[in-house]
């Protein structure tokens, strides 16, 4: 055997081995091909060539290319996917994972209830899931949950106003209460300062991705027109499917969030009028003290009055109440948070 | 015509030639002797411009080696088939593979005639079996006249003979001296023989040239030789003639 | 009165003495790389009156020594590697909360990326870089490199040519077999560890596969086989000094090929990944 055979022989034995291995760990048949899907995005999101796609979470292609459209407004994600594999129509697609933290991949996935008609093939295409329709979520209505935290807050208003009412009238034990409030006031405000940031954050992200969203739902609803009907009805599918998958996800993100900042907002004035209260009450103590000393009768019947004193303590167990609900709030919060990270 | 001029050369401040110059004349034989460590081998490299001279210069057909390139250099050694004093043999190829190299690498001939003239030559040097060893299964002898025949193989105009029969039997040295007196007469090459044995210059010789201390303070025909009164010269030859002693051939 | 200090005159070339160790070092390296960058230059400037033939035989004599003679040492190499890595990502990754088949991609992903590279690689300094080295630098303290360049040849395109060539031919397929012997043998290794079953190891290594990491691995390859084939035609070629020399020539194309792969592994992750 010559040298020039022999060398011959293990290259091209090589390259067959290359091409059966790649295929194999691929999790591609080694013979017979597969199809290309083109699926549409509105933000590659750190898509790259070669990245894996899951339908289901199994692994059934890979990205083959990833185009920016020619306006440049889209991204032209263009799949092979492993010729046994059938993707039902109405599926939808969406990256997972982030650039930052690693892999960006592409998942899809099949349409809840009955699939509609023959399963996708080669050229067909898919609208990605950028989450539309989530901006109008956002900037809709108020819930129950602005409700019962304008209730509360209305209640605290309310509660501080009878207590003035009380303080002015009365010289009960002054000293607790002003300590309770005192104590009060203190922790309303280190519960702001704590969450302010990490909640003006969550805001600016989500007020980011809503306004994406809406250029997104946009330009779906044009693009219904554009595209061949094969195409227009995956498109009508898959943003229905869009729109009900955002409605089940975002509604409590949407209302949580707007909940959130209103409710700080008024926390907030709350808190400047507590402070302005609590200097109030420190002037009438000073007032109680030399009106106690004095022999008046009605001061010492009030002061020896255990229902107001009882009022009164009710009074800050309310405000102690309201805090304590807007301290559990922000941890709701950050638990849909997730959920919004994930939508994206 | 290789003209050496001024010739200079000093290995780590260690002078070996000191201006040497040489004129050969084409078609003839000249040997160049002198005592061991002369510099004669240096001398040979410097003539295919394997060595780059600290001053003076080499000119080969009327190209001076040093104001050549890389690549006219190589056309220039092409004229010359070179024996080393080593041999230097390549291990990895038999013998009639090192002979035939020249020949494949530098001539258009097809493969039987290349191996019609390998055959011719290691027959030229009395080594016709020896084709299929390898140059380390052969003696330093038969090494030495392999490499004889792999210089001679492609016919070149100048051949340049670093000792060709030290190590040889006297015999078998007769048959290499022979061998290159017929190439100078038959194909006109220019010989340039390296060499310690007066025997072997005294026989082929057309000119001799005498490498003493850097230099050559003396060249001459072999009849000159006789007149020669140079005394660094004549103990050379004397040593050389007492230990062959063989001083009847001389005459 | 002032005087004039007496300063004497042989000192600053006492002082330039002085620092000569120091500049000796660096300046040595930079001679050594810009010989190599000669040499190399040199030899790749081939000639045009040289036969292609010529380079066609030399080439396809050391694609066989660079790289069929080293499939066996190569397969055995990795064959070795791919077992260590499954049986210490068994060991490393036994934790109810990780699925098995993290240890099929994790072979893979070391296997593939960097085992199957560098381990041949290091193999093959040793097999391929000091083979070159002692042949090229027996060549040249033989005065056959003399030899070659008497008769007219380019000796440096003539013995460095071919065998860079055959290194950057050959690596890849090196690498190939590197990756499947040791991939193949991870996936026995893994069946026999009892800890998961073959299918369950490629399973795992199919999870987060990418052609671009045999891409990575083929391209890393290809760098390794031109810095060790050149390095070794490097050293050989300016071996000097007989059996010493050979022997120097040798060891410092099996040191430097290491060293030099490392950097080069560096890189080629630095600009690739
Ligand atoms: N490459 C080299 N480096 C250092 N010194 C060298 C080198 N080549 C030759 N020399 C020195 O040059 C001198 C002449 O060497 P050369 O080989 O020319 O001698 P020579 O006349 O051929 O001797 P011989 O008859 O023994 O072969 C020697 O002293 C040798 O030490
Ligand atoms: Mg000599």
């Amino acid at each position: 055997m010559t040298n020039e055979i022999k060398v011959a022989l293990s290259v091209l034995l090589a390259a067959v081995v290359l091409f059966a291995g790649v295929r194999f760990l691929s999790g591609q048949p080694l013979f017979g091909g597969g199809y290309d899907v083109v699926a549409v995005f509105d933000d590659a999101q750190g898509l790259t060539s070669g990245a894996i796609v899951r339908l289901n979470g199994v692994r059934v292609g890979e990205v083959r290319e990833v185009d920016l459209s020619p306006d440049a407004r889209r991204v032209l994600v263009t799949m092979a996917i492993n010729g046994d594999v059938e993707i039902p129509r109405g599926s939808t697609v969406q990256t997972s994972g982030i650039s930052a933290l690693g892999e960006v991949n592409v998942e899809i996935s099949p349409p809840q209830g009955a699939t509609a008609g023959r399963p996708l093939a080669g050229g067909d295409t898919l609208v990605a899931v950028s989450t539309p329709d989530l901006f109008d979520l956002i900037s809709g209505e108020s819930n129950s949950l602005t409700a019962r935290a304008d209730t509360a807050l209305i209640g605290a208003v309310n509660t501080f106003t009878t207590l003035d009412r009380i303080l002015t009238n009365s010289g009960g034990d002054i000293e607790g209460v002003l300590a309770q409030l005192r104590f009060l006031s203190q922790a309303a405000t280190t519960l702001v300062t704590q969450e302010r940031g990490r909640i003006d954050r969550t805001l600016a992200s989500l007020e980011a991705a809503a306004a994406n969203a809406s250029s997104v739902s946009d330009r779906v609803g044009r693009d219904v027109l554009d595209l061949s009907t094969v195409v227009g009805n995956d498109v009508v599918a898959t943003s229905g499917v869009v729109r009900g998958l955002a409605e089940a996800n975002a509604d409590s993100v949407t209302a949580a969030v707007n909940n959130l900042s209103s409710a700080l907002r008024r926390a907030d004035e709350q808190l400047a009028a507590l402070t302005v209260l609590t200097a109030d009450l420190g002037t009438i103590t000073t007032d109680l003290d030399s009106t106690l000393n004095s022999p008046a009768g009605t001061l010492g019947l009030l002061l020896n009055d255990p229902s107001l004193y009882y009022n009164a303590n009710a009074a800050a167990a309310t405000l102690q109440q309201i805090l304590q609900d807007l301290q559990a709030d922000p941890s709701r919060y950050l638990k849909e948070l997730d959920g919004v990270v994930r939508v994206f | 015509m290789i003209q050496i001029r001024g010739l200079s050369k000093s290995f780590d401040g260690v002078p070996v030639l000191r201006g040497v110059d040489l004129d050969v004349p084409e078609g003839e034989v000249t040997c160049i002797i002198g005592r061991s460590g002369s510099g004669k081998s240096v001398l040979l490299r410097h003539v295919i411009g394997l060595v780059r001279p600290d001053a003076g210069r080499v000119v080969i057909d009327g190209a001076p080696l040093d104001e050549l390139t890389y690549s006219e250099l190589r056309r220039v050694r092409r004229r010359f088939g070179v024996l080393f004093q080593g041999g230097a043999l390549f291990d990895s190829m038999s013998a009639r593979e090192n002979v035939e190299f020249p020949l494949r690498t530098f001539t258009d001939l097809t493969r039987d005639q290349v191996r019609q003239r390998a055959d011719e030559c290691l027959a030229l040097v009395e080594l016709p079996d020896a084709g299929a060893k390898k140059p380390a299964e052969l003696s330093g002898g038969q090494q030495k006249r392999v490499a004889l025949a792999r210089a001679i193989a492609v016919e070149p105009k100048y051949i340049l003979y670093d000792e060709p029969t030290s190590g040889l039997d006297p015999e078998t040295s007769n048959t290499i001296d022979e061998l290159i007196e017929r190439l100078g007469a038959t194909m006109g090459t220019t010989s340039v023989v390296v060499t310690h044995d007066m025997h072997s210059v005294l026989s082929i010789a057309d000119r001799i040239a005498f490498v003493h201390d850097g230099t050559i303070p003396w060249t001459g025909t072999v009849a000159d030789l006789h007149q020669a009164t140079d005394p660094t010269l004549l103990a050379f030859v004397r040593a050389n003639e007492y230990k062959i002693g063989t001083p009847s051939q001389t005459a | 009165m002032e005087t004039t200090p007496d300063i004497d005159p042989s000192l600053g070339a006492r002082v330039r003495a002085g620092f000569a160790p120091l500049w000796r070092v660096p300046a040595g390296l930079l001679e050594g790389f810009g010989a190599y960058c000669l040499l190399l230059a040199g030899a790749f400037n081939l000639p045009r009156d040289l036969s292609p033939r010529l380079y066609a035989r030399n080439l396809a004599e050391q694609m066989v020594q660079v790289g069929i003679d080293s499939i066996p040492i190569v397969s055995l190499a990795t064959a070795f590697s791919g077992g260590v890595v499954v049986v210490q990502a068994i060991y490393q990754l036994e934790n109810p909360l990780l699925p098995v088949t993290i240890v099929g991609t994790f072979a893979e992903q070391s296997i593939l990326l960097e085992l199957g590279t560098l381990v041949t690689a290091f193999v093959l300094c040793g097999r391929v870089g000091a083979r070159i080295a002692a042949e090229l630098g027996t060549m040249r303290v033989k005065e056959q490199i003399d030899a070659l360049e008497a008769m007219g040849l380019n000796s440096r395109s003539y013995l460095v040519v071919p065998r860079v060539v055959a290194g950057v031919l050959m690596f890849p397929m090196l690498y190939v077999v590197a990756a499947s012997v040791g991939m193949a043998v991870g996936g026995v290794v893994a069946e026999l560890s009892g800890a998961l079953t073959v299918q369950t190891f490629w399973e795992g290594a199919r999870l987060f596969f990418r052609p671009y990491d045999v891409f990575f691995g083929l391209v890393k390859s290809l760098v390794f086989g031109f810095v060790i084939t050149s390095i070794a035609c490097y050293t050989g070629y300016r071996a000097e000094g007989g059996a010493e020399g050979v022997g120097q020539a040798t060891t410092r194309a099996a040191v430097l090929g290491c060293v030099w792969v490392l950097f080069a592994d560096y890189l080629c992750a630095a600009i690739l990944l």
